[in-house]
C-alpha cells in the first residue's frame, strides 16, 4: 500500500467531514423542521395537558410509548451489531461499525425523550431518579419503570464510551489534519493519543472488554424494556417470551435502520468502494434470519395464548387479528414476516433499491408491531365494560415524527463533526487485504 | 364603602344563619378573596362541618336531607336518617341538587324583559302589574309546582286578599300520574291516598310501573330491595327492560297498548280460583265474571304476545303467594286509557285480597276546588287573565304537550315568574324574580298524610335572590291589600307553624289510621273496546322511559346528571333511542347511528342504542328527549307512534358494542334462589407473605341482589370527592373522571332477557397490581388496607392505570374547567387534582380520618357505622356497605362471610377489599 492509496482512503473516509453538499443541508433542514414541529406539539401538551392526545381510559399508552420502544429497539442493533462484528472479525465492521455505534447513542438519546414527553407532569420527571431528598423517598425499585431508568442510562453510558474509544485513533489523526475550531476539539478529545505501539496495545485490550460488556447489556436493556409489559398482569403482555421477543425485534429493526443509514452514506458520500454490495448481502441475510425469528415469535405468542386457555388472553389475540386493529396486524405480518422473505434471493440482497424498500417496510412494520401489542392489550383488558379503542391525534404523530427528525438531525451533525467510518480500521483492513493475510492483521 | 362583597361579609352573614336567624341580603357578586374570620362566629369551628336538616325539592317525593355546611357553604346533601321517605338515602338527582346552588345559569337578580334590574324596581313593577290587572277587573292566577304546605295556603290567602277567589291556583305537576288517582277513584269510589306496602308483598307485579325511576324513587327502590331480600318475587310487565325491570326476577314483555288485556286476563284467571271471591261484594261476582269473560288466556295471548301458559302460571302464583301486590300502570305503559288500566290493576288487587294488607288507603287531603291547566289556557286565551304569577313551573318547556299555553300566555298582559334559572316560561315572562334555592329558603312539604317535611335554609343565599313568598307579601302591602295575610316574613310563618324540635329533626310524622275501601259496583263497567289501541303514525310504538335525569320530564340541565352515564344505555350528555336488534336491522340501523324519529307532531334525532332489553317494534326514548314527539297529548306516556329513519350521521361510542356482554368472565355473578351460595374457593397461593393490617381493614360489600343500577353512589362520589366534570367531548372519548362506574351486562337467561349491574370502583387490593409498578411510590397500600394515591408524588406515567385489571384509575388529561361559583361548592376536605395526575376511589379517606378523630376525642374505639363512605351513605337500597373487616361483628364482615360473597377477578390473586354478593336469580346459568 503506497502513500497515495493511504491518502485516498483518508480522503474518502473523511469525506463526510470535508464536503457538504446541498443534499446534506436539505436533509438537515428537513430534520430540524421536524424537530421544531414536534417541539411545538409538545409545547401544546405542556401548556394544555395530555388531553390533546388520543389517549383515553383504558388505552393510556399509545404512539409515544410505541415510538419509545421503537427507538430503544433500533438502538440495540447499533452497538450490538458492531460488537458482534468485532468478535467475529467481520470485514463488515470497518464499514458500518462507527455509524452503527453512533446510531445507538443517538437513538437512546431520542428514545429517552419519549417517557418524559409522555408523562402527565413532565416537569417532575426527576422523581424517578434516586436522588437523596429531604424526605428520604427513593424510587420504587419494584417498578419496571425504575429498572428502565437504570438499564437505559447504563446502556447509554457504555455505548457512548464504546463509540468514543473506537474513535480515539481517528480523533488523533484528525487533530493533525484539520485547522480552525475543530483542531482544539479533536486535540482535547483524542486524549493525546499518539499512535504508539503501547497505546495501540492498551486500546486493543480495552476495546474487547467494552465490546464484551455491551453485548449482555444490550440484551438486558431490551429485556428490561420488555418487562415494562411482561411484569404486568395484562393479557397479551404477561408472557415469558417477551424478553427474547424484544431482543429479536430490536436486532431486526436495528438491522433495517443500519441498512437505511448505510445506503444513505453510500449514496451521499460515494463510498461504494468501502460499503459494498457484499456488505448489504450480509446485512440482508441477517435481516432474513431475524425475520424468521420474529415470525416464530408471533406464532408462539398466538399458540401459547390459546394453549394456556385463558379466555381473556385468547380474546386479546383473537381480536388482534380480527378486530378493530386487524389492518395493523396484517400490515405487521406483511412487513415483518413476508417482505423480508425476498432476501432468500441473492439478486434482492445485492440490489440497493430493493434492500432500501425492505428496510423501510421492516421499520414501518416494527413501529406498528409495537403499536399493535401495546394498544390491543390495553383496549381489551379483563373487564369488557372497560374496553375502548385508541387512535393517535395529529399532534401526537407530530411528536413522533419530531423524534425521527431529532434522530436524523443528531446523526447528520455527528457525521459532520466525527468520522462516520473508522479510518484506522479501514486502513487496517486494506493493509491486511493487500498483504493477502486478512486474518493476521487482527491478531 | 360601596356594596362590594368580600368573603368576610359573606361569611359574616352566613354566620347569622348559623345562629338561627335569617338575613336577607343584597349580594350581587361572589366572594373573590379568601379572608379568614377576624372574629369567628361562636359556634362555627373552621374545618368542622355543620349539618342542617331540610327537604330535597328536586321532585315531589320530598325526601328529607341533611345538608353538610362547611364554613358557611353547603357542600353535600345526604339523606336524613329520621325521614320516613328517604330514610337516609338519596337518589342521583338529590345528590346533584347541590350543583343547582352554584350553577352558572342561576339567576342572581330580578329581570325585566332581557335586562337585569334592582329589587326596588322589580317590586314596583310587580305591584304595578298586579294593580293593572286588578283595576281592569281581570283575574290574577297563580301557576305553581305542587305546594301543599304553608306556601300553598299563602297563595290562596294572597289571592283572597287581592279580592280573587282562592281557587285560582293552578298546580303544574308534569310528571304526576293522574291516571292512578282516576283509576282508583273509579275502582273504589274513594279519594283516599293509597299507600303501597311493596316490602310486604311475597309476589310483586308491576304493570310498567318504574318504581326505581319515578314516583318516590328512593322509598320505592328500598322497599323493592327489601321485598326481594325477604324472599319475595318480583315480576315486571312492560315493553322495555327498565332499571326497575332489571331488578325483577322476570321481565314479561307485552305488546304496548295491550297491558289492559293482560291484566284483565290475569283477573279472569284469579276470579276463577278459590277464595278470591271472598273479597268481593256478593252482587259483584257475576257482573264481573261477565265483564271479564272475553279475556280467556288464548285471546289474551293472541293479543299481548305473552304465552297463555305463562299467563295462567302467573295468575296461579299470584293467588298462591299471598300477600301479593300489583302496582301501576307506570308511564311506560300509560296510554290514553291509562285510567282504565289503573282501574283494572285495582280490581286485580282486590281479587287477590291485597286491599287492606299490602295496599292500604289513608284519608286523603280534602279536595279543593282549583283551576286546572286547561281552564287556565282557555281563560287566558279568552283574555280573562290579567296577571299570571308563575312559581317554579315551566309549562312552556314541555312545548304543546299540556296544551297551547304559549299562545294563551301571550294574551296575558302581565306574567311574573319566580324561578332559579331562566327556563322557557321565565323567558317569556315580563318580570322574572330570582328566587332562593331550596337550600337557602324556608318552606314545608306535607308529602303524604301524616308526614310533614320542613325545609330550612342551610346557608345564606349565594346570590342576590329573595324569597318568592316575601315578594308576594310585599306586593300585597304595596297595593294595600293585606287582609288575612301574615305581617311578618314567610320564614317566620313556617317557623311558627312548626316546633323547634321538628325543624331540628327535619319534619314530623304521625300514624294515620287507614280507611276501608271496597270495589265499586260499577267497576270495569265502561271497558274500552277490545281492539288494541294503535294510534296513527309510524311503525314503532314510542315508549317514554323515565329516568333520574328527567324527574321533571325536561331535558337535564344539571351538568353532573348529564355526565353520569345512563346505567342501561351508557350514554352521557345526549339522549338516545333504544331499538331491538331486529327492529334496528329492519331499519338498517347500527348502534350509534343517528336516527330521525318522526311522529305526527314532531321530530327528533337521536343516536341508536341497539339492545335486547326492549321489545321489537318499539322505540324507547328517555322522557326529556321524547317531548317533541308527544304533540298535544296532554300527558307524558304511551300512545304515540313514530317512524324511524337513519340520517347517515353517527355518534361514535367509546365502549364497543361487544363490551356490553360478560364474555363468560363471571364478573357480575348470580346464584339460584333455591341454593344461594357460590362454590367454595381455596385461597390462591402467593410467593409473598400476606400483608397484615394491624388495626383496621376498610372494605366495601356490594350486594348485587339489592343494586338496581340507579347511580346514586356515583353521583354522591362526584359531589363528595370533588370529581371534575369533563364535558360531552371528553366523556365520549372515555375520559370521564368517575371513581365508581355502574356496569350493566345484558344477558339471555332461561327466564328471559336480563340485565346485571355491577358497580366497580377501586377494589383496594391487598396485593395491588398498580402499586408495584408505580416508579415514584405515588400509590401504596396503607396499614388500614387502603390503596392510597399521593397526588403530589404522581408524575402521571399511567402505568398503574394500565396494570389495573379493573380499569378504575382515572387520569386528569386537562385542568378540567370549573366555574368560580362551582368552586364554592367544593368539599374542603378533599384535594382538587391538577392535570397530569392519576386519581381513583380513596374509600372516602377524609371521612375515615374525621371518624377516627371524633372517636379519639370521645376517648373510644371506632364503632361500626361511625364511618360511612359517600356511596354507601347515598345508596337507596343499602346495597353498598362500608366497614372494617378487622371488626368481626361489623356488617361488612358478616357480608364478606356470606355464601354469596365473591371478589372480582379472584383468579388474579389481587385480594381485593371489595366484596360482591352474587345476585339471586330464578335460574342458574
Amino acid at each position: 500500500v503506497n502513500d497515495a492509496n493511504q491518502a485516498q482512503i483518508e480522503r474518502d473516509t473523511l469525506a463526510t467531514l470535508s464536503s457538504t453538499s446541498w443534499r446534506y443541508w436539505l436533509g438537515l433542514g428537513a430534520a430540524v423542521a421536524l424537530v421544531a414541529t414536534g417541539g411545538w406539539a409538545w409545547s401544546v401538551a405542556l401548556r394544555r395537558g395530555l388531553g390533546i392526545f388520543g389517549l383515553n381510559e383504558p388505552v393510556m399508552w399509545g404512539a409515544l410509548i410505541t415510538t419509545f420502544v421503537f427507538f430503544i429497539g433500533v438502538s440495540h442493533s447499533g452497538t450490538l451489531v458492531s460488537a458482534i462484528l468485532y468478535f467475529t472479525r467481520s470485514p463488515l465492521r470497518s464499514a458500518i461499525g462507527r455509524s452503527a455505534e453512533a446510531m445507538t447513542v443517538i437513538t437512546i438519546l431520542t428514545a429517552g425523550l419519549y417517557p418524559v414527553i409522555h408523562i402527565g407532569r413532565s416537569w417532575l420527571f426527576f422523581f424517578v431518579l434516586p436522588y437523596p431528598g429531604q424526605r428520604q423517598l427513593w424510587p420504587n425499585f419494584r417498578s419496571p419503570l425504575t429498572w428502565d431508568v437504570f438499564a437505559i442510562s447504563s446502556y447509554v453510558v457504555v455505548s457512548a464510551l464504546f463509540l468514543y474509544m473506537g474513535m480515539l485513533p481517528d480523533l488523533a489523526l484528525l487533530s493533525r489534519r484539520v485547522t480552525g475550531w475543530r483542531r482544539p476539539l479533536y486535540r482535547v478529545l483524542s486524549l493525546g493519543f499518539a499512535g504508539t505501539g503501547g497505546e495501540w496495545q492498551l486500546l486493543e485490550t480495552a476495546y474487547p472488554i467494552f465490546a464484551g460488556i455491551v453485548i449482555p447489556l444490550a440484551i438486558s436493556v431490551h429485556s428490561v424494556v420488555s418487562w415494562d409489559f411482561a411484569m404486568t398482569l395484562m393479557p397479551g403482555w404477561h408472557s415469558a417470551i417477551f424478553a427474547p421477543y424484544f431482543v429479536a425485534g430490536a436486532i431486526f429493526s436495528g438491522i433495517a435502520m443500519a441498512i437505511l443509514l448505510l445506503s444513505g452514506l453510500r449514496r451521499g458520500y460515494a463510498m461504494q468502494r468501502y460499503i459494498t454490495a457484499a456488505h448489504f448481502d450480509l446485512l440482508a441475510k441477517l435481516l432474513l434470519a431475524m425475520s424468521l425469528v420474529m415470525t416464530f415469535v408471533y406464532a408462539t405468542e398466538f399458540s401459547m395464548a390459546f394453549l394456556r386457555g385463558s379466555e381473556t388472553e385468547m380474546e386479546v389475540f383473537r381480536w388482534r387479528a380480527t378486530g378493530a386493529y386487524a389492518p395493523v396486524f396484517w400490515l405487521v405480518v406483511a412487513c415483518n414476516s413476508v417482505a423480508p422473505l425476498a432476501c432468500f434471493w441473492s439478486r434482492v440482497r445485492r440490489s440497493l433499491p430493493a434492500m432500501i424498500a425492505i428496510a423501510v417496510l421492516v421499520s414501518v412494520g416494527m413501529w406498528f408491531e409495537r403499536f399493535l401489542f401495546i394498544v390491543t392489550t390495553l383496549a381489551r383488558g379483563f373487564d369488557p365494560q372497560n374496553w375502548g379503542n385508541y387512535a393517535p391525534t395529529v399532534l401526537e404523530l407530530l411528536i413522533c415524527l419530531g423524534g425521527f427528525g431529532w434522530f436524523f438531525m443528531l446523526f447528520l451533525l455527528f457525521i459532520k463533526i466525527f468520522p462516520s467510518m473508522s479510518v484506522a480500521e479501514t486502513m487496517q483492513g486494506h493493509y491486511a487485504a493487500s498483504s493477502g493475510d486478512a486474518e493476521a492483521s487482527h491478531v | 364603602m360601596a356594596m362590594k362583597l368580600t368573603r368576610r361579609n359573606f361569611l359574616g352573614s352566613a354566620a347569622g344563619v348559623l345562629g338561627g336567624g335569617l338575613l336577607a341580603g343584597c349580594r350581587q357578586k361572589l366572594p373573590r378573596y379568601l379572608v379568614p374570620h377576624a372574629v369567628p362566629p361562636d359556634d362555627a369551628v373552621p374545618g368542622i362541618a355543620r349539618i342542617y336538616r331540610t327537604v330535597c325539592r328536586e321532585c315531589p317525593a320530598a325526601c328529607g336531607v341533611s345538608a353538610r355546611v362547611c364554613d358557611g357553604r353547603a357542600v353535600k346533601l345526604e339523606g336524613s336518617p329520621d325521614d320516613p321517605i328517604g330514610r337516609g338515602a338519596l337518589c342521583p338527582r338529590g345528590q346533584a341538587a347541590i350543583e343547582g346552588l352554584y350553577a352558572p345559569a342561576r339567576l342572581g337578580a330580578p329581570r325585566e324583559g332581557s335586562r337585569e334590574i334592582g329589587w326596588d324596581a322589580a317590586e314596583a313593577a310587580l305591584a304595578a302589574g298586579l294593580k293593572r290587572a286588578l283595576d281592569a277587573g281581570q283575574k290574577v292566577v297563580v301557576l305553581t309546582r305542587p305546594e301543599r304546605g304553608q306556601l300553598g295556603a299563602l297563595f290562596g290567602a294572597w289571592l283572597v286578599a287581592l279580592g280573587q277567589p282562592a281557587s285560582q291556583v293552578v298546580t303544574f305537576a308534569p310528571m304526576d300520574r293522574p291516571w292512578l288517582r282516576e283509576g282508583r277513584k273509579r275502582a273504589f269510589d274513594s279519594e283516599a291516598t293509597p299507600v303501597d306496602d311493596i316490602g310486604a308483598a311475597r309476589l310483586l307485579l308491576s304493570i310498567g310501573d318504574d318504581l326505581v325511576e319515578e314516583g318516590s324513587p328512593v322509598e320505592q327502590a328500598r322497599a323493592l330491595a327489601n321485598q326481594r331480600a325477604a324472599g319475595g318475587r318480583f315480576v315486571y310487565v312492560g315493553p322495555r327492560l327498565s332499571l326497575t325491570a332489571a331488578s325483577a326476577d322476570r321481565w314479561i314483555s307485552v305488546e304496548p297498548g295491550t297491558e289492559m288485556a293482560f291484566v284483565l286476563g290475569l283477573a279472569r284467571q284469579v276470579l276463577d280460583l278459590a277464595g278470591s271471591q271472598a273479597a268481593l261484594a256478593p252482587g259483584l261476582v257475576e257482573p264481573l265474571r261477565g265483564r271479564l269473560s272475553p279475556y280467556d288466556p288464548a285471546a289474551v295471548a293472541a293479543r299481548t304476545g305473552v304465552k297463555a301458559e305463562a299467563l295462567v302460571e302467573l295468575a296461579a302464583s299470584l293467588a298462591r303467594e299471598r300477600p301479593s301486590l300489583c302496582v301501576g300502570p307506570g308511564r311506560a305503559v300509560a296510554g290514553a286509557d291509562a285510567a282504565s288500566l289503573a282501574e283494572a290493576v285495582c280490581v286485580l288487587n282486590a281479587l287477590l285480597g291485597n286491599v287492606g294488607r299490602t295496599l292500604r288507603f289513608l284519608p286523603g287531603p280534602p279536595a279543593q276546588a282549583a283551576m286546572d291547566l286547561a281552564e287556565l289556557a282557555q281563560r287566558a286565551a279568552a283574555g280573562e287573565v290579567g296577571a299570571l304569577v308563575v312559581h317554579h313551573a315551566d309549562p312552556l318547556g314541555y312545548g304543546p304537550v299540556f296544551g297551547d299555553l304559549a299562545r294563551a300566555m301571550a294574551r296575558v298582559p302581565f306574567v311574573v315568574a319566580f324561578a332559579n334559572e331562566l327556563d322557557a316560561t321565565a323567558r317569556v315572562a315580563h318580570l322574572v324574580l330570582a328566587d332562593h334555592h331550596f337550600l337557602e329558603s324556608w318552606s314545608d312539604v306535607p308529602s303524604r298524610p301524616g308526614v310533614v317535611a320542613i325545609q330550612q335554609p342551610a346557608m345564606a343565599p349565594v346570590l342576590g335572590t329573595r324569597a318568592a313568598a316575601d315578594e308576594l307579601l310585599a306586593a300585597a302591602r304595596a297595593l294595600g291589600k293585606t287582609e288575612g295575610l301574615p305581617g311578618d316574613a314567610f320564614a317566620d310563618v313556617v317557623r311558627h307553624a312548626h316546633g323547634e324540635k321538628d325543624i331540628e329533626r327535619g319534619g314530623r310524622q304521625e300514624e294515620v289510621p287507614a280507611v276501608p275501601v271496597a270495589l265499586a259496583s260499577t267497576v270495569l263497567a265502561g271497558l274500552p273496546g277490545s281492539a288494541a289501541q294503535r294510534g296513527a303514525g309510524g311503525d314503532l310504538a314510542l315508549v317514554v322511559a323515565p329516568s333520574f335525569r328527567h324527574l321533571d320530564g325536561l331535558p337535564a340541565r344539571s351538568a353532573l346528571l348529564q355526565e353520569l352515564p345512563d346505567p342501561l344505555s351508557g350514554f352521557s350528555w345526549t339522549g338516545w333511542v333504544e331499538l331491538h336488534p331486529s327492529t334496528a336491522a329492519a331499519l338498517k340501523v347500527k348502534a350509534g347511528d343517528v336516527v330521525a324519529l318522526e311522529s305526527a307532531s314532531g321530530r327528533v334525532e337521536l343516536p341508536a342504542h341497539v339492545t335486547e332489553a326492549i321489545r321489537a317494534g318499539v322505540a324507547g326514548v328517555p322522557v326529556g328527549d321524547a317531548l317533541p314527539l308527544l304533540g298535544g297529548k296532554g300527558h307524558i306516556g304511551l300512545g304515540v307512534r313514530v317512524s324511524a329513519r337513519r340520517t347517515g350521521a353517527r355518534v361514535e361510542r367509546h365502549l364497543p358494542e361487544d363490551g356490553r356482554r360478560q364474555h363468560g368472565r363471571k364478573l357480575a355473578r348470580s346464584v339460584s334462589r333455591s341454593s344461594p351460595t357460590l362454590p367454595e374457593r381455596e385461597p390462591l397461593p402467593s410467593m409473598y407473605p400476606r400483608i397484615q393490617h394491624p388495626d383496621h381493614r376498610w372494605a366495601l360489600a356490594i350486594d348485587l341482589d339489592r343494586c338496581n343500577g340507579c347511580g346514586a353512589c356515583t353521583a354522591a362520589c362526584y359531589v363528595e370527592n370533588n370529581l371534575a366534570l369533563v364535558g360531552p367531548e371528553d366523556a365520549a372519548r372515555g375520559r370521564s373522571m368517575s371513581w365508581l362506574r355502574i356496569q350493566s351486562f345484558v344477558e339471555a337467561r332461561p327466564e328471559g332477557t336480563a340485565v346485571s349491574f355491577l358497580p366497580v370502583g377501586c377494589q383496594h387490593c391487598t396485593s395491588a397490581p398498580c402499586e408495584s409498578v408505580c416508579p415514584t411510590f405515588a400509590t401504596y397500600h396503607t396499614k388500614e388496607g387502603l390503596n392510597a394515591q399521593v397526588y403530589s408524588r404522581c408524575i402521571g406515567t399511567r402505568y398503574c392505570e394500565n396494570n389495573c385489571p379493573y380499569g378504575v384509575r382515572r387520569f386528569n388529561f386537562f385542568d378540567w374547567p370549573r366555574t368560580a361559583a362551582a368552586s364554592l361548592g367544593l368539599n374542603p376536605d378533599v384535594t382538587v387534582r391538577e392535570r397530569g395526575v392519576t386519581e381513583k376511589c380513596s374509600l372516602c379517606v377524609q371521612r375515615i380520618r374525621t371518624g377516627e378523630e371524633e372517636a379519639k376525642v370521645q376517648g373510644r374505639r371506632l364503632r361500626d357505622g361511625d364511618v360511612v363512605s359517600a356511596c354507601a351513605e347515598s345508596c337507596p337500597t343499602r346495597a353498598i356497605v362500608f366497614g372494617d373487616l378487622k371488626d368481626p361483628l361489623s356488617e361488612v364482615s358478616r357480608l364478606a362471610a356470606d355464601g354469596r360473597a365473591y371478589k372480582l377477578l379472584e383468579e388474579l390473586n389481587t385480594d381485593p377489599g371489595v366484596f360482591y354478593l352474587a345476585r339471586r336469580r330464578e335460574s342458574l346459568t
